[in-house]
């Protein structure tokens, strides 16, 4: 500031990470990360300079800051849109998240032990070709520091688990996915056991190999809480992140607009208890608030930054998150979830003549004119409101915002996901919501 | 870069059979182009360790991003800790042994790019921006001018220790062409170097003329043509396939259509690949790879004979071949080495490119692919879009849109039929552009 800054702040980033990856239950790698350093960013005559050091001495901290100081008055002489932040009252405050168990106590070899038992329980399906398992567990701890007097602190037990499983028999060849999360330290295999992930993964396999391929074309579909997650999350929610909508996304012209059925509310909720993507402030030191991105069809937050609230004259939702104090914040998703209505799962399946069950994702992938299409892992036939046989290979696609103007049935159960949502940087999210009835959704097989 | 030697002596103090040490300084600035706009200007200076050990054939790594002795100390002393949790490997080869010979390389290091400053960046940045929008229908989504000097030290519990720096420099620039409602895919130049400083106003303007030339896109039509890939196009689409099925590692774990194949006829005469990490100014080009091993030069591909695979120390003992100095870290001391090109160079035809037009009449000249990352890499099918792309007809090139290219890449390779004679790189990845006699082309 004394050297004429608008905005600066410093984040000092101190994390502790233990991996594991397994490829057919043999150990590929086993590794111990300290990663700590600090990012700098500093607004300087409508110019953005960042510097980031994983020197924490007070010499590195203060070449960080002049790099960071330079390379935003360099900048200057040359922007043609000077960016402006909203900036906030003074704060202190301390966040703890109290891990059930911290993974740092824990010795990895007993972790290695509950993967290896994860493996040979999914490969005593003879099916099963391969098995691929990652694990990750760890602590990050911020600090982060502004020029508007925030100074706030917050630290998180993380762990996460990946699983790929591949299976084939006579010809045919299925795969299946799991992902799996918790913001309370090392309590992935107390929440879901190591039989529960195996026999969801071996189900699915054997599924897919005994089930037959979907009829194209428009049919009533009723979507599971995780093919929920991953339609408001990949086709909705990045359509909603401020920079991509401002970039032309489908909602650009949209505020206050009806875009979706009434029975549709979406939000991204920072504070849902256990989610993934659960924090109290932001890598901008901004208090996380919930953003109603859809409120009963209409269109009403969209998640911003401190600079692009500035921008449409809104307060910032603290949606700005970095992946590491290598790279300044980007606006990333939190929990996104659709809100759960008040029908019974029975009430939402017994109209349906003939359609599908929707249940697990594979992969998606949707564009900024909101077209996507997602990839389904497991899917099963409902006939006369009766869940039938599985269907394998299959894909969903189309509009999201007609999709979104289909929906006519919502029921009042709700789940939540765990995962990671890669746009250059990768965060950890969840997603989720309830059972939910589209009254069409275009049905094609994979890659179709 | 002692520090390297340090973390060695204390992982074996500690009870360490071998260890290896990797240490890195780098310092870059980069300034960077949004929606044209000069986006955040970056500059950065960081250092770290990473340290592999190995107990009782149990491997374990860790690192840290703070060189001073204390988190050294620290981090090798988590890295025997989760070797000695970790399970043995029986077939543990041990770590790379110290070499006399080591080769000489050229062109790796410019004080000019070390000393650049932000200043500078943002300059040429501004420049860049400037050229490609001369014509106001097009527009730069992204882009950016960055450089990069790093030193590193890799040290091993067997005496070998080399240490090096080198520099980097690159220039960016992604545009798309707005006109009556038409958005063009977006078009894309790079050009990357080790020393002196890419051109600026050229790459500018060929990524300028490059959206402008796809503006007024038709759908194209089915069936199998003639298709030109250039450098861009070509890597995509042998990078998902080819560029894995010569990796050592899946060729041992028959992961490789090409396992057991060596002699072999793999792909039209005319087609010569070899991966030189010893290239005069490479952008992958070191005197040791990321183990401490000489780089060198392979041939992969002769005259279409499959020739010979990419080593790392492990699974070159793994299979009774002698590494090849391609052992990578793709995340500097963060990570564990795998093997990875060095400088994958596919060698210059005779073919000029108005050649390779010109007798492609009814063909499609492709300079990038959508999708390519769903190739199967064993069986080498795949099923891309060709974007940007153009129509070869008589009255010249037409831009086309929609196109998907489908088929086996493995068997694709057998039907390259011209191959231009001058050379570009993208990554580190060096071609010229490559001509496929028929190709399965689909209009969606």
């Amino acid at each position: 500031m004394k050297l004429g800054a608008g905005f600066a702040d410093i984040r000092v980033q101190d994390d502790s990470y233990t991996s594991i990856s397994l490829r057919d239950g043999v150990v590929e790698s086993m590794s111990s990360g300290r990663d700590h350093g600090a990012a700098v960013r500093v607004l300087y005559g409508g110019a953005w300079g960042f510097s980031y050091t994983s020197r924490l001495d007070s010499e590195g901290l203060r070449s960080a800051l002049k790099r960071a100081f330079s390379a935003a008055r360099a900048a200057s002489s040359y922007i043609r849109r000077p960016a402006r932040v909203v900036l906030l009252d003074p704060i202190r405050d301390v966040v703890e998240w109290k891990p059930k168990v911290n993974p740092l106590d824990i010795d990895p070899s007993s972790k290695l032990s509950v993967l290896k038992e994860v493996h040979s329980l999914i490969s005593s399906e003879k099916t099963v070709k391969t098995v691929s398992i990652k694990y990750m567990d760890g602590v990050e701890h911020k600090i982060y520091a502004s020029t508007d007097e925030r100074l706030v602190e917050e630290s998180r037990y993380i762990s996460w688990a990946y699983f790929w499983v591949t299976g084939q028999e006579s010809g045919v060849a299925a795969s299946a996915r799991e992902e799996l999360g918790s913001i309370e330290g090392y309590t992935i295999f107390e929440r879901w056991s190591p039989e529960e992930i195996s026999s969801r993964l071996r189900n699915r396999i054997r599924n897919q190999l005994k089930a037959k391929t979907p009829r194209g074309g428009a049919y009533p579909a009723v979507m599971a809480p995780n093919v929920v997650g991953v339609f408001v999350h990949e086709a909705f929610g990045h359509l909603a992140e401020a920079d991509l909508t401002m970039a032309g996304s489908a909602v650009r012209d949209k505020f206050n607009q009806k875009i979706a059925s009434e029975k549709v509310s979406i939000v991204d909720d920072p504070s849902l208890p256990g989610g993934f993507g659960t924090y109290k402030y932001d890598d901008e030191g901004v208090k996380a608030v919930p953003a109603r991105l859809i409120d009963k069809g209409y269109m009403k937050d969209i998640m911003l930054d401190r600079e692009f609230a500035a921008m449409l004259g809104r307060m910032p939702t603290g949606n700005a998150r970095a992946e590491s104090y290598r790279v300044p914040p980007l606006i990333r998703m939190r929990n996104t979830v659709m809100m759960p209505g008040d029908m019974s799962l029975d009430e939402l399946f017994r109209d349906i003549k003939y359609g599908y069950y929707l249940v697990s994702f594979r992969g998606g992938q949707a564009n900024l004119d909101g077209t996507f299409q997602v990839g389904i892992q497991e899917a099963y036939e409902i006939v006369n409101g009766e869940v039938g046989e599985p269907v394998r290979n299959m894909s969903i696609s189309g509009n999201t915002l007609e999709t979104l103007a289909k929906v006519d049935g919502v029921a009042k159960d709700f789940a939540l996901e765990y995962g990671r949502c890669g746009k250059g940087q990768t965060a950890y999210v969840s997603d989720g919501g309830p059972h939910v009835r589209v009254r069409e959704i275009i049905i094609g097989g994979a890659g179709s | 870069m002692e520090y390297a030697s340090i973390a060695v002596r204390k992982a074996v103090q500690l009870g360490a059979d071998d260890a290896e040490a990797y240490a890195s300084i780098s310092r870059g600035v980069e300034a960077s182009i949004k929606n044209n706009n000069l986006d955040t200007s970056t500059s950065f200076e960081e250092e770290g360790l990473g340290i592999r050990v190995v107990v009782d054939k149990r491997v374990g790594f860790a690192y840290t991003s703070a060189l001073s002795i204390e988190s050294i100390i620290d981090a090798v002393e988590r890295a025997v800790k989760i070797a000695r949790a970790s399970e043995p490997d029986p077939q543990w080869p041990g770590l790379p042994e110290p070499r006399d010979q080591y080769p000489e390389v050229r062109n790796t290091f410019d004080p000019s790019i070390a000393s650049f400053t932000i200043d500078k960046a943002v300059e040429k940045a501004s420049e860049l921006l400037r050229y490609a929008r001369e014509d106001d229908r097009v527009n730069v989504v992204w882009g950016g001018v960055e450089t990069l000097v790093e030193e590193k030290a890799i040290a091993n519990s067997n005496g070998v220790y080399k240490a090096g720096k080198g520099t980097f420099a690159s220039a960016f620039v992604e545009t798309v062409a707005n006109e009556a409602g038409e958005a063009t895919p977006s078009c894309y130049s790079l050009e990357e170097r080790r020393i002196g400083l890419p051109s600026i106003e050229p790459l500018a303007r060929e990524a300028a003329e490059e959206a402008l030339r796809s503006l007024g896109a038709h759908r194209g039509e089915s069936g199998v043509k003639p298709v030109i890939l250039t450098e861009k196009a070509l890597f995509m689409l042998i990078n998902f396939s080819l560029l894995q099925a010569v990796k050592g590692d899946n060729v041992a774990r028959g992961r490789s259509p090409y396992a057991g194949k060596i002699g072999e006829q793999v792909a039209s005469s005319n087609l010569n690949i070899m991966d030189d990490g010893t290239m005069k100014g490479g952008l992958g080009t070191w005197s040791f790879d990321d183990e401490g091993v000489p780089t060198a030069r392979s041939i992969i591909i002769e005259e279409g004979i499959l020739r010979g695979f990419l080593y790392d120390s492990y699974w070159a003992a793994r299979s009774g071949a002698k590494p090849t100095g391609n052992s990578w870290r793709r995340s500097g001391y963060l990570s564990l080495p795998t093997i990875t090109m060095s400088n994958l160079i596919i060698s210059p035809g005779d073919a000029t490119q108005d050649e390779i037009i010109s007798e492609s009449r009814g063909g499609i000249l492709v300079d990038g692919l959508q999708g390519a990352h769903s190739t199967n890499p064993e069986t080498g099918e795949f099923s891309v879009v060709a974007t940007p792309a153009w129509l070869i007809s008589e009255e010249g090139l037409k831009p086309v849109r929609g196109l998907m290219l489908a088929g086996n890449v493995y068997e694709l390779l057998h039907s390259i039929d011209m191959v231009g004679r001058s050379i570009r790189s993208i990554s580190r990845f060096y071609a010229p552009w490559v001509r496929f006699s028929s190709m399965r082309v689909v209009s969606k």
